[in-house]
């Protein structure tokens, strides 16, 4: 009798044990599956107009000569991207530095729960503040539209702040305090400190911040869809209206027909992305390891 | 309270002849169409209450595409299905079926400080073809104080956008570089805020912020401005028929349903929303 229940019990910690591994896959499992999805869907079209992909800024997908020239849609994601890190790494390692160095405890606290609200605000609704609110700004400002790269920059720039704030803040308060007081025996100032000792010791901990939200602003739709005004082009001015990778995907997949080779182009369209977001929080993990074991305090 | 009552009983009912109480049919596709495909079916609930007519926009295209795959009972179209889509259709067993439901005047808005007073085809390739010349005001003899021209357009999975392209551009006609909107109302509201800008979509869009520019097909024709007037009366040639299409001559409560809205009750609908009724 005893046996038998013992050997019950035991069974049933095995299958236990298997659901709990198998949760704790999942998360593989589900990458691995996606990846090959868009993969399957996207990798031959990449590959055999890979040429024309890169090289012409042309994209008319539903046109009878279609063309499938993503130039343009890759400048203006990185047009987009890179203007809205301009605007908020100095704003957001700024306010970090503050956060850790020179705020109140209770003041911190405060600034923290807000900052942090930031990122609760869904994306369709920055997009409501880009075309109601920014829009007309920019116009003010002398823009000949206000839908453009500039809105999304700015957009994606309040989005990824919470991002950077926070933790940018954590590797800050992640350096020993034995390096600020070291540095403050020698009679370093707390600017001399911060810049001198802090930021070079937390470097790593704001790269993957920044990293992270370089991968934040590239994958964003929904704002960016609505804001960037929606032109395939080159942009030669901030006031100019720009196309996005993602923009792209949202605003054409339900049109495509599937298996077709828009349908195809579209999903290359995602793997790109895939990749792009893949190899950012690669370098970012590589860079929190490297933190980890060369900041360790001896 | 007595209606509610009714709704329990004739629930009741439904559930003792072992039959849904309620028939939902999708209605999926043209944006232009959602405005006026929502009015129908909430006047519909009047007359047919146990039918509930599920309407969602995404454009032409992605109706099409819904119907072809199967998951919409009706696909709204503000173009007719092109050869690749009939083919994609029969190849799945999807034999498309097709209703006009009203007609629609294309219309060319401008922001209301704009001066302009006629445009004709040839200016419209001037300006929004890829080979057009025409990169501000002063190019068209209109002085307006702002930079270029700015072009609005529709994205690529619009029936507006097809039926603007093949009507004034050509078959083979390929767009300058414009803002692409995703839907009319956007198209609308961004010139009501812009100066400089252009756009086209349908007539029911009107707003206190923009104005219909006089369009002539040709130099020298003369111009007519949209209304359900000048399009009944065919002085203005620049509308189409809107479509429903059906997998099939449609049955049941969609026949029912499609019967309403080509009657005269729907059509009164139709003119309600800005469209032009069929007869």
């Amino acid at each position: 009798m005893a046996m038998a229940a013992r050997r019950s019990r035991v069974t049933t910690e095995r299958v236990i044990e298997a659901v709990i591994a198998l949760c704790g896959i999942s998360a593989v499992i589900f990458i691995l599956a996606i990846f090959g999805f868009i993969a399957k869907e996207g990798i031959g079209f990449l590959v055999t107009h890979a040429a024309e992909m890169f090289t012409s800024a042309d994209w008319s997908p539903t046109h009878s000569n279609p063309v499938y020239g993503i130039l343009a849609l890759v400048v203006g994601t990185a047009w987009v991207v890179g203007l809205s890190l301009v605007i908020s790494v100095p704003i957001g390692l700024s306010a970090a530095i503050y956060l850790s160095e020179f705020a109140p405890p209770a003041v911190r606290e405060v600034l923290k729960v807000v900052v942090e609200l930031l990122a609760a605000i869904p994306s369709v609704v920055w997009g409501f503040i880009g075309v109601m609110v920014i829009n007309p700004l920019l116009q003010a400002a002398g823009a000949p539209v206000g839908l453009n790269g500039l809105n999304g920059a700015i957009l994606l720039a309040l989005m990824t702040l919470p991002l950077l704030v926070s933790l940018g803040e954590d590797a800050l308060r992640a350096v020993p305090d034995s390096y600020r007081q070291a540095a403050t025996a020698l009679g370093a100032t707390r600017w001399e400190m911060i810049r001198r000792v802090l930021l070079p010791a937390a470097k790593p901990g704001l790269l993957v911040a920044v990293l992270l939200g370089f991968g934040r602003c590239v994958g964003e739709t929904m704002a960016v869809l609505m804001v960037t005004g929606h032109a395939i082009q080159l942009p030669t001015s901030i006031y100019d209206p720009v196309r996005t990778l993602t923009a792209t995907i949202a605003a054409e997949l339900g049109e495509a027909v599937r298996g077709g080779q828009h349908y195809q182009s579209l999903f290359a369209l995602g793997l790109l992305l895939f990749g792009i977001t893949f190899v950012v929080n690669l370098v970012a993990d590589l860079a929190v390891r490297g933190r980890r074991t060369s900041a360790d305090p001896a | 309270m007595r209606r509610a009552t009714g709704w329990i009983a004739l629930a009741a009912l439904a559930a003792a002849c072992g039959k849904p109480s309620q028939v939902v049919l999708e209605d999926k596709g043209s944006d232009t169409m959602v405005n006026l495909m929502q009015r129908m079916s909430e006047s519909y609930r009047a007359v047919e209450p146990g039918v509930v007519i599920a309407v969602t926009g995404g454009g032409s295209g992605t109706g099409i595409k819904s119907l072809i795959d199967g998951t919409t009972k009706m696909a709204n179209a503000s173009r007719q299905m092109k050869d690749d889509e009939m083919k994609a259709a029969e190849a799945n067993g999807v034999h498309p079926h097709e209703t006009v439901v009203a007609y629609d005047g294309l219309a060319i808005y401008v922001h209301k400080d704009n001066p302009i007073e006629s445009l004709s085809f040839d200016d419209l390739r001037c300006i929004y073809d890829s080979a057009g010349t025409c990169r501000s005001w002063a190019d068209l003899g209109v002085a307006l104080d702002c930079g270029d021209i700015v072009k609005l357009s529709r994205q690529n999975n619009s029936g507006t956008y097809e039926y603007f392209r093949e009507e004034v551009l050509g078959k083979e006609g390929k767009f300058t570089i414009t803002m692409d909107q995703s839907g009319t109302q956007q198209v609308v509201d961004l010139i009501g805020t812009t100066k400089c800008a252009i756009g086209y979509g349908g007539m029911g869009y009107h707003s206190e912020a923009v104005r219909f520019v006089c369009l002539s097909r040709a130099e020298g024709e003369p111009c007519a401005v949209p209304s359900v007037e000048s399009v009944k009366a065919g002085t203005y040639t620049f509308s189409r028929p809107l479509f429903v299409y059906t997998n099939g001559a449609p049955e049941g409560a969609t026949a029912k349903y499609l019967e309403w809205v080509t009657g005269p009750a729907g059509q009164a609908v139709a003119l309600e929303a800005g469209f032009v009724p069929l007869k």
